[in-house]
């Protein structure tokens, strides 16, 4: 291991930096708070992952890439990270960290103390293997009917679906084909290689017949985890605040992920087990997909229709003999018609697979672990969501803590809130609409009264790229930002563009001293955009 | 059998879908027969009828998810065609094709009869790519609407626009089934009403493409409400299941009945109730069914397709009782002695079945009403405001008086939803009638303060009616154009020219052969002649020639006059026409406003050119053209974008530049059979250089691409998926958008 040199960065006077990492389109934030002896920063990392060919323009042109942002972070905390957090598995949260071995890896120089994961990565905790199973069989059928589409090769696919799965695969799994994903499902849970190499269908079934289950996820964070010198902590909404070790006047309040399956997917509970197809509910985006694929290699006997009236599709090719029954004759010369291939269906059935990659990636973000800041002195917070969407936001309203003698709601947290990191880079449904009086926690629920004039937003999104992309990921959503921009008057920071702007709306000479507290307290570098939430008491400066 | 004898085809049917059939209180209407005329879809009874594969649809049973072929049914199969079909059943397969194809057939059937004409589906587009040339897209005639019963595992049925495809799903129901049992299968391509909704997009989509354009906030919802009026009333023409009801709500069909349900089986299989008519009524907390009372203010609150739709479809069906119960009133009071109440009890049968004809009649009407309005709409972004005055125009041309107060009910029924046309002072039957030409061009010439005479008009009709009866003069002379010059614009326009030649003689063509085909049988004589092409090219009105019955002909022919009229109305276009049509011809017009690449002027798409035949009130034929014209505008979200690209000098070659949304406006001129005079022009809103059409539809646009409905995508989505989406069940909402 190579010798830590002394960071870069220094603690604040009081409170939080907030170092946001411009790596590309992802979530790599770097907390560092002062520790109440010696002058050696406490540092935490929350996530280190962008989405594959993300990284900003003017990045990419100094051939600056993930490795040269990791050995950024490297000097910036000469190498010792007190926590690393992971809020949830995704190939933009956790696509900078090492595999299991992997010593040549930018990261695994790093002295990693702590690891604070969600109750769902808890592999002793049956909820979380039930829901890691689920998961598990949903991603099977998903990267089946990946290759599936891809086997047709554009012959009645809709336009565009099969390199759309193959991003959100790359989401879930760092891996963009199905076949890929399959392969590696096999090898986890322990199938015959000879199995492996039959097929992506024969892939499936044999995954199918394993009695191991959900052993997902353990692939991508064994690296990390086993760089690990202090604890694996696994926090669950509800559990008593936890303090930073060594650094006074901070209180860390877990929020998410929810222990509720029907918040963390989409199950219905009231739904028993005989409504369900494999791991879908009746009706689900993926229960026909998985319904069809559940049939072991001949699909036919998964047919509505009794076996007299199936003709299998391999019996009707566009070569006919001439004393073929006219029956056959006819499905060969319509569904095979040479100049007729624009009308085929053959993939149309697929096409909820596009659902399925969504619902998946909402299942999962949902597992995002949410953790609110407590600044003691000044009673300001910061939310710190990950992914999560409305799934974890509705959770939150039933959260409340001993604390001293006194309850404390997550409702009270938020309304101190003066920092948050936007979730899902902006997304639709991760930052949630409603007022004050909504029944669930929401944007209007944060910064209030005394601390109404200090929010801040952080959202980790490559905009330029996001938009840009051939189909664009609205990421932030226009509503989400417009919304921020209103809230936090302009102080929203961004990857990309990453220079602080001003909006028309707050340009006026009544906004000059909040923008310029602003402008001092933030930093926009190369490889980061930086902000310190302080913590005196608000209107005290 | 006898060719001579042409037996009318009948097949049975579920009347709603298995589960109602399988209900012991519907037992008496649990099937129906549709009868289907010989003449529409002829085969020889001596050959198999495999498919069907008719000269409309094709049924082709193809389940991909089970990697499945079923077998297609032979309806001239003795024991097929002798049994009216195979018995209703949902386990044989052949049994779905039966119901698909008789299905949609039936409604095909309805369209014609209404429009006087043949239908046709929206033409199949293919791009054709050449070696160092710009790709070509070519416009082919659609020959039948494939459909597919089983081609999804899902709870889902939509028309492709791409395919020309109708694509069936069935999926297992639910624990919240209340229909179907949990864990059985739901066939959606045995649901009456998803049938007949679903052929009606893809008739639609024949008639006005455009329509599938989600430009404002009533398209998408008028292509749901519309296939959704038309599966409705379709169940009127069933006079066993009319009656059944009739006895049930003893004649008072605005009680609970299974008429105003949707797709029963389906909806209720996926747990939630029928979208499109929910504003027909409700069940309240006693769990009793009352009628919903119109409100005036609940589309102005309402935003999405189904909920627009289901506003429509509520006033049309409000339009429909007010008729029924003003002609059922005398036979209710025949029945009792005057005092207009029935006694308790069951409804006497004679009353019953007269109760059931009017019905009948009254649907049949209002159906026809609801689809000969879809002729006189404006081509493209059309609005609910302009649906209304469609169905009034329409309905007043073919019987100018309202003996029965149809009309009358019509606007009563749509004023008290709130459907009316914006920017109207006054709303009575003539101020909602589009204008005719002489009262447009009156306003026109009291607009600019001007009085002259309109022999100018008379020009304009002389060229149209030269066009329409002497279409190859008409082109000889536009072959040699004066001012065209630029060697590119001369070869694009001789390119027109020569398209224009090939539709018409596909025409002389498909006549040709039409008339020939006995000569290789004949024994007196034998003509095997090769006819030049030049011959073939007929100079009479295409749009006549023949019995009209034969698609293709038709399909040529009116893409043969789409072309010369462009051809028309790029020589020569006045500034006053343009006044008066709401078109702009003007070089000073935005550079984002489509150019024509031969002109340089702005560009216009003859969309349709078509005949609409009608029997008038006193069984007159009445026959009048269609004529169909849209200009495009490129637009943008960002208002700066928008003001620079409008700025930018006029390039033809940018007509298909990138830009965030399509502005389009157009209008549709009815033009007289006989003298070839305009009778009325039906415009859009607002004219394709207007800026309040372009921020309108900017606006709407805007809301709907920021709004998404998962955490990536845009809320908007592709022509090819037009019609798949709206099916999937709405989000929940307390996100941004």
């Amino acid at each position: 291991m190579t010798k830590a040199p002394t960071p870069r960065i220094k603690a604040p006077k009081s409170g939080v930096r907030v170092r946001m990492y411009r790596q590309g389109h992802g979530d790599c934030f770097l907390l560092t708070f002062r520790r109440s002896r010696g002058t050696k920063p406490f540092f935490m990392l929350i996530d280190c992952g962008r989405k594959k060919g993300s990284t900003p323009a003017d990045l990419k042109d100094k051939d600056i890439d993930m490795d040269a942002v990791i050995e950024a972070l490297w000097t910036d905390t000469g190498g010792k990270l007190d926590v690393v957090v992971v809020t949830h598995e995704h190939e933009d949260h956790v696509s900078g960290f090492p595999k299991a071995g992997d010593d040549t890896h930018p990261f695994s120089k790093f002295h990693v103390e702590d690891l604070w994961l969600a109750w769902t990565e808890d592999g002793a905790d049956p909820d979380a293997n039930r829901f890691r199973e689920l998961y598990g069989d949903k991603l099977l059928t998903l990267a089946l009917a990946h290759e599936k589409l891809r086997a047709l090769q554009g012959v009645g696919v809709p336009d565009g679906v099969a390199d759309e799965i193959a991003e959100f695969l790359e989401l879930e799994t760092g891996h963009r084909t199905g076949a890929e994903v399959l392969k590696e499902a096999c090898i986890e849970m322990g199938v015959a290689p000879r199995d492996i190499s039959a097929g992506p269908a024969q892939a499936f079934a044999a995954a199918r017949r394993t009695k191991i289950r959900g052993k997902r996820y353990k692939e991508r964070l064994a690296g990390l985890r086993a760089m690990v010198k202090g604890e694996i902590k696994f926090l669950s909404p509800g559990d008593p605040p936890l303090p930073l070790k060594g650094v006074k006047g901070v209180r860390v309040f877990p929020f998410g992920p929810p222990r509720d399956q029907k918040l963390l997917t989409s199950l219905n509970p009231r739904q028993s087990e005989e409504f369900h197809v494999g791991p879908f509910a009746m009706g689900e985006p993926g229960a026909g997909l998985f319904a069809a694929f559940d049939g072991g290699e001949d699909a036919s006997s998964t047919s509505p229709f009794a076996p007299r009236y199936v003709i299998r599709q391999d019996e009707v090719s566009d070569s006919i003999a001439e004393d073929a029954a006219p029956e056959l004759a006819y499905l060969s010369m319509t569904y095979l018609a040479e100049n007729d291939e624009d009308r085929r269906i053959d993939g149309d059935w697929m096409g909820e697979a596009q659902a399925l990659a969504l619902r998946l990636n909402s299942e999962v973000n949902n597992t995002s672990l949410v953790l609110a800041f407590e600044l003691e002195s000044s009673g300001r917070t910061l939310l710190f969501t990950g992914d999560a969407q409305r799934g974890s936001w509705v959770s939150w309203s039933d959260l409340s803590w001993d604390v001293d003698g006194t309850t404390v709601t997550a409702k009270d947290l938020l309304a101190r809130c003066t920092f948050y990191k936007a979730g899902h880079h902006g997304s639709h449904n991760a930052t949630l609409n409603g007022t004050l009086d909504s029944p669930h926690a929401n944007l209007n629920w944060m910064a209030l009264g005394d601390y109404a004039g200090d929010f801040v937003a952080m959202v980790p999104s490559n905009k330029t790229w996001a938009w840009g992309k051939k189909r664009p990921w609205r990421h932030p959503m226009k509503a989400i930002e417009h919304a921020l921009i209103d809230k936090a008057r302009s102080r929203v920071l961004m990857i990309e563009p990453h220079e602080p702007q001003r909006h028309d709306s707050h340009s006026g000479s009544e906004f000059d001293t909040m923008w310029a507290a602003f402008a001092k307290a933030t930093k926009s570098e190369e490889f980061a955009v930086e902000y310190v939430v302080d913590d005196m008491p608000p209107n005290s400066t | 059998m006898s060719t001579e004898f042409r037996p009318p085809r009948r097949l049975n049917v579920f009347a709603f879908d298995p589960s109602t059939a399988r209900s012991f209180a519907n037992r008496n209407a649990r099937t129906v027969k549709i009868t289907l005329p010989y003449e529409l879809d002829p085969q020889d009874p001596g050959e198999p009828f495999f498919g069907p594969k008719g000269k409309y649809v094709e049924v082709v049973d193809y389940d991909p998810a089970s990697g499945a072929f079923y077998a297609p049914i032979n309806l001239n199969d003795d024991a097929v065609m002798f049994n009216d079909g195979l018995p209703p059943s949902p386990e044989d397969p052949q049994f779905h094709q039966q119901m698909v194809y008789a299905v949609s057939m039936n409604t095909v059937s309805a369209f014609e009869e209404a429009l006087g004409r043949v239908i046709q589906w929206a033409p199949t587009i293919k791009k054709v790519e050449k070696k160092g040339k710009e790709a070509e897209w070519h416009y082919n005639f659609t020959r039948r609407l494939r459909i597919y019963p089983h081609a999804l595992r899902e709870a889902n049925a939509y028309y492709n626009p791409d395919k020309k495809a109708l694509l069936f799903g069935y999926f297992t129901a639910g624990p919240e089934s209340t229909s179907a049992p949990s864990g059985t299968t739901v066939f959606t391509c045995l649901s009456h009403d998803i049938i007949v909704h679903e052929t009606v997009h893809a008739i639609l989509d024949g008639l006005h493409p455009s329509f599938a354009e989600d430009s404002n906030p009533d398209m998408r919802a008028l292509h749901e409400a519309f296939a959704d009026i038309i599966a409705l009333f379709q169940l009127f023409s069933f006079p066993t299941v009319l009656e059944e009801q009739i006895a049930k709500t003893r004649g008072d069909l605005s009680r609970q009945n299974l008429l105003g349900e949707l797709a029963q089986e389906f909806g209720q299989a996926v747990g939630r109730g029928c979208a499109l008519r929910s504003f027909l009524g409700e069940t309240n907390e006693h769990g009793v069914w009352k009628p919903i009372e119109p409100d005036p203010t609940k589309l102005r609150n309402s935003t999405a397709p189904h909920e627009r739709g289901a506003v429509l479809v509520a006033a049309v069906f409000r339009a429909f009782m007010t008729i029924y119960k003003t002609r059922v009133e005398d036979l209710f009071r025949i029945a009792s002695n005057g005092s207009g109440v029935l006694r308790d009890g069951t409804i006497d049968p004679d009353l019953k079945r007269r109760l059931a004809a009017e019905a009948a009649q009254c649907a049949r009407r209002v159906m026809r009403i609801c689809i000969r309005a879809m002729d006189y709409t404006p081509p493209v972004n059309v609005t609910f405001g302009d649906y209304l005055r469609a169905i009034i125009t329409a309905d007043r041309d073919l019987f100018p008086e309202d003996t029965q107060g149809y009309r009358a009910a019509f606007i009563e029924a749509f004023a008290s939803w709130g459907i009316l046309p914006a920017n109207m002072p006054t709303i009575s039957e003539p101020s909602l009638r589009w204008p005719t030409v002489a009262n447009a061009e009156a306003d026109r010439q009291a607009r600019r303060g001007i009085s002259e005479d309109t022999e100018w008009l008379d020009k304009i009709h002389s060229n149209l009616g030269l066009m329409l009866s002497q279409p190859r003069k008409m082109l000889s002379y536009f072959s040699s154009p004066m001012s065209i010059d630029g060697k590119d614009r001369r070869a694009r326009y001789q390119l027109e020219v020569e398209r224009t030649a090939e539709e018409a003689q596909r025409v002389g063509q498909l006549v040709h052969e039409r008339l020939t085909r006995f000569n290789e049988a004949s024994t007196t004589m034998i003509v095997r002649e090769k006819v030049p092409a030049r011959t073939l090219h007929m100079d009479v009105n295409l749009l006549e020639v023949d019995d009209s019955r034969d698609r293709e002909i038709v399909y040529h022919a009116s893409c043969h006059y789409q072309r010369l009229l462009w051809l028309l109305m790029n020589s020569a276009s006045s500034p006053r026409f343009a006044e008066l049509t709401g078109l702009t011809f003007s070089p000073d017009a935005p550079a984002t406003v489509r150019r024509s690449q031969i002109t340089e002027l702005p560009s216009v798409h003859v969309a349709a050119v078509r005949i609409a035949r009608r029997q008038g009130q006193r069984g007159q034929p009445e026959r009048e053209y269609v004529i169909e014209v849209i200009q495009t505008r490129r637009g943008y979200f960002d208002i700066d974008r928008q003001l620079h690209e409008d700025a930018q000098p006029v390039d033809p070659k940018d007509s298909n530049r990138d830009c965030d949304f399509k502005f389009r406006a157009g209008t549709t001129f009815l033009v007289d059979a006989r003298s070839f005079k305009i009778r009325r022009l039906i415009r859009t809103a607002y004219a394709v250089d207007d800026p309040v059409g372009l921020e309108a539809c900017r606006a709407y646009v805007d809301g709907t691409d920021a709004q998404a409905p998962n955490a990536f995508y845009s809320g908007r989505s592709p022509r090819s998926a037009a019609f798949a989406a709206l099916h999937h069940p709405p989000h929940i909402k307390d996100g941004f958008s």
